[in-house]
């Protein structure tokens, strides 16, 4: 028998000296984490990594939020706290909320086409294990000489270029996170085009599975640009080229454009699988199928599309021709469409439904509520004039939070919620999962939405003092960053209690679920979907 | 003996249809067993197909060299290299995803044998049991997992079938136990 070898169908195994107790023998232990090659574990590291950094990136935001409590210099000094700001974010967009986001598809995107595994189960591996290096290339960036990056998280040269070794460091975790990310798109693409069962159409397939494709789509095309915008720094801070060094001849406008280049289409890849995780609990809660699946798709592609054309946006205060200043602004205001879309589809969907309404239905909703008005303020700042007004400004700020906050991250909590008695078996505490909803949604309104009427009086970003008329609001935006970031501690809470010791969760613990996950048993086993499973 | 040949053939119609894609040159690829009085042939199901698979990738080149090149002639030549990795990367991917997507396996009863042959990448492998001393098992892992097949003969077992529809499954194994059993 020995001379059959090993059948290495992507993730698909089968070794016959050992067919009936392969599953008996993996690594225990740590080892079990460092070498695992299945996607459910390496989606649970992705989770826990993006927690993690999650309450990092939070703790720097409450040390902001406490500097900016009074006017004045109280408990930091300026260059640190530019560190802090440019740091957060960092450690947010890459280290976050884009893991989180891979992990949710490691474990679904299988799941819901009905795969054995990721099409590259080792590369999944190793696109995992690349993060924890760069958050420590990150964090070590604090205790070098010159602190850490401090020009925000944009990197903007003239600023990075002359910075100190931190940027470097920076610059390192950047070429690792998106090496990483480039290596999860590939894997995620290839996994949801070629290992689909046998009947999961492209138009069957879960709203979820479609988003990720869109943004995988994106980052493969993107994530070089982010990577030669940042390696060009490199250079020109220590070989002597000049692309963005103006002393030498190089143009700091230009790393602009390229970076924005990257970050639009970016700020998609961080929105568009919320999107599909909203899309799934939606129509789960409201007992009816999602309303305009086709035109779901369609506004996905339109919204994918439309991310490369809108880039300058960003740049409205850095001067270009008038004809630019419209096309952008049209452009960015085109965007509304297919994103009014959406929010016809999902307001659409729940309408006549028999909702109930558990926590990952809460969240949904409140990701929508809020989302909304992200988008709101979007439009607003689309607008060239007002733009130039409100530039660099906290409104600016209440606008990303509210997209990338309640957008983002109330879908991402919603995930959780609905599919961890999926994943781990038990059920959570539903009483603790709402007061965990309502205290985020009051406390994430009580930080941000004062910073509104901030940006609107025209206090700037990125600064630890400020003028005594901005007093009260910052004050309460402190308050409610206290609350919202003990309220995380409770979802810690939960989440840890469910899977130690909640009660066991049925198979199918939500009425209105369809998709192909359900048909599973809870917890799931080790290996699904090892033959293909029958598509209805 | 005849009924057995048909079934043979319209599971291979089945499979192919089940396919999104004509398979065109890989039916050919398994050669042709005369007389056989069971037969089955399970492939992996390639969802895309190489004709999309390679027109999507010919898309995401065209975005990223494009964007690259657009760049480059700004004077920003340096995302070229990082395209030419990620779309080195995709493009090493899927030919080595599509080295498998070709493999096929087959379990045949003809005379006094059953044959299980199997092809993986480049690697084909052979092996005969006697008819006489083989007998089917199914490991039922409901409702955990599908079912699994294996044959085993001589303290020998291996395990088949793993790319086969579950809801085939039992159809298939049934009629196997029955050509097993007609000696
Ligand atoms: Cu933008």
């Amino acid at each position: 028998m020995s001379s059959i070898p090993h059948h290495q169908g992507p993730g698909h195994a089968i070794d016959d000296a050992h067919a009936h107790d392969e599953h008996a023998h993996h690594p225990g232990g740590i080892m079990r984490w460092i070498t695992t090659t299945n996607h459910k574990d390496i989606g649970t590291l992705y989770l826990w990594f993006s927690f993690i950094m999650f309450i990092a990136g939070g703790c720097l935001a409450l040390t902001i939020r406490t500097e900016l409590f009074h006017p004045g210099l109280q408990i930091v000094d300026p260059e640190f706290f530019n560190s802090l700001t440019t740091l957060h974010g960092l450690i947010m967009i890459f280290g976050a909320i884009m893991p989180a986001a891979v992990g949710f598809a490691n474990w679904q995107v299988p799941l819901m086409i009905g795969a054995p595994d990721m099409a590259f189960a080792r590369m999944n591996n190793w696109s995992f294990w690349l993060l924890p290096f760069a958050a420590v290339l990150l964090f070590a960036s604090f205790f070098v000489p010159g602190g850490a990056a401090a020009g925000g998280w944009t990197l903007y040269a003239p600023l990075s270029v002359q910075a100190g070794m931190g940027m470097d460091l920076t610059i390192f975790a950047i070429h690792i996170m998106g090496a990483s990310s480039i290596m999860g798109s590939i894997n995620i693409i290839t996994t949801i085009l070629n290992l689909r069962a046998p009947g999961m159409t492209m138009m069957k397939m879960p709203l979820f599975v479609w988003t990720w494709l869109i943004t995988a789509y994106l980052l493969i095309a993107v994530m070089p640009v982010l990577a030669g915008a940042v390696t060009m720094l490199l250079t020109d801070r220590h070989f002597g080229t000049s692309f963005f060094n103006a002393a030498g001849g190089g143009d700091p406008v230009m790393f602009q454009h390229i970076f924005w280049f990257f970050g639009h289409p970016e700020v998609y890849i961080m929105i568009l699988p919320s999107f599909g995780i909203v899309s799934t609990i939606l129509p789960a809660f409201s007992r009816k199928p999602l309303f305009g699946y086709a035109s779901m798709v369609y506004a996905t592609s339109s919204i994918a599309i439309l991310s490369f054309i809108v880039w300058a946006h960003h740049m409205f205060t850095v001067g270009m021709p008038a004809a630019g200043q419209l096309f952008f602004m049209y452009a960015t205001m085109l965007i509304a469409v297919p994103t009014g879309v959406k929010v016809f589809n999902w307001v659409t969907t729940m309408w006549k439904g028999s909702m109930t309404f558990e926590t990952p239905m809460l969240f949904a909703i409140g990701f929508i509520f809020l989302f909304t008005m992200g988008g709101f303020t979007g439009l607003v700042l689309a607008i060239t004039p007002v733009d130039i007004q409100l530039q660099d400004t906290y409104y600016v700020v209440a606008h990303f939070h509210y997209v990338l906050v309640a957008g983002s991250l109330f879908a991402f909590f919603g995930g959780v919620y609905y599919w961890l008695p999926k994943w781990s078996g038990r059920m959570y505490n539903e009483k603790l999962g709402e007061w965990h909803f309502w205290l985020t949604m009051i406390f994430f309104n009580v930080t941000f939405f004062p910073m509104h009427f901030l940006g609107l009086a025209g206090m700037p970003r990125r600064v630890p003092d400020y003028a005594t008329q901005f007093t009260d609001w910052n004050m309460v935006a402190t308050i409610g960053a206290y609350g919202f970031g003990l309220s995380q501690l409770l979802f810690f809470y939960i989440v840890l209690s469910c899977i130690r010791s909640g009660p066991p969760a049925p198979a199918k613990p939500w009425e209105g679920a369809d998709t192909l996950e359900w048909t599973l048993p809870s917890p799931l086993p080790y290996h699904t979907f090892e033959t293909p499973p029958a598509i209805k | 003996m005849l009924r057995s040949i048909r079934f043979c053939f319209s599971f291979i119609h089945v499979s192919r249809r089940l396919e999104s894609t004509p398979a065109t040159s890989s039916v050919a690829a398994w050669p042709p067993i005369a007389q056989a009085e069971f037969c089955v042939v399970s492939r992996r199901n390639d969802s895309l197909g190489p004709r999309a698979r390679w027109t999507l990738f010919a898309s995401l080149c065209a975005v990223s060299f494009g964007l690259a090149l657009g760049f480059a002639a700004l004077g920003a030549w340096m995302v070229l290299p990082y395209s030419a990795a990620g779309m080195g990367l995709l493009y090493g991917a899927w030919r080595w995803f599509e080295r498998h997507t070709g493999d096929w396996e087959r379990v045949t009863v003809t005379g006094d044998r059953v044959l299980v042959e199997r092809e993986s990448g480049d690697a084909r492998t052979r092996r005969e049991f006697n008819r006489c001393w083989t007998r089917l098992e199914v490991e039922d892992g409901a409702p955990v997992r599908a079912s699994r097949l294996a044959l085993r003969s001589e303290g020998e077992s291996i395990r088949f079938g793993d790319a086969l529809p579950v809801h085939e499954l039992n159809r298939i194994a049934r009629e196997l136990r029955r050509v097993l059993a007609r000696r």
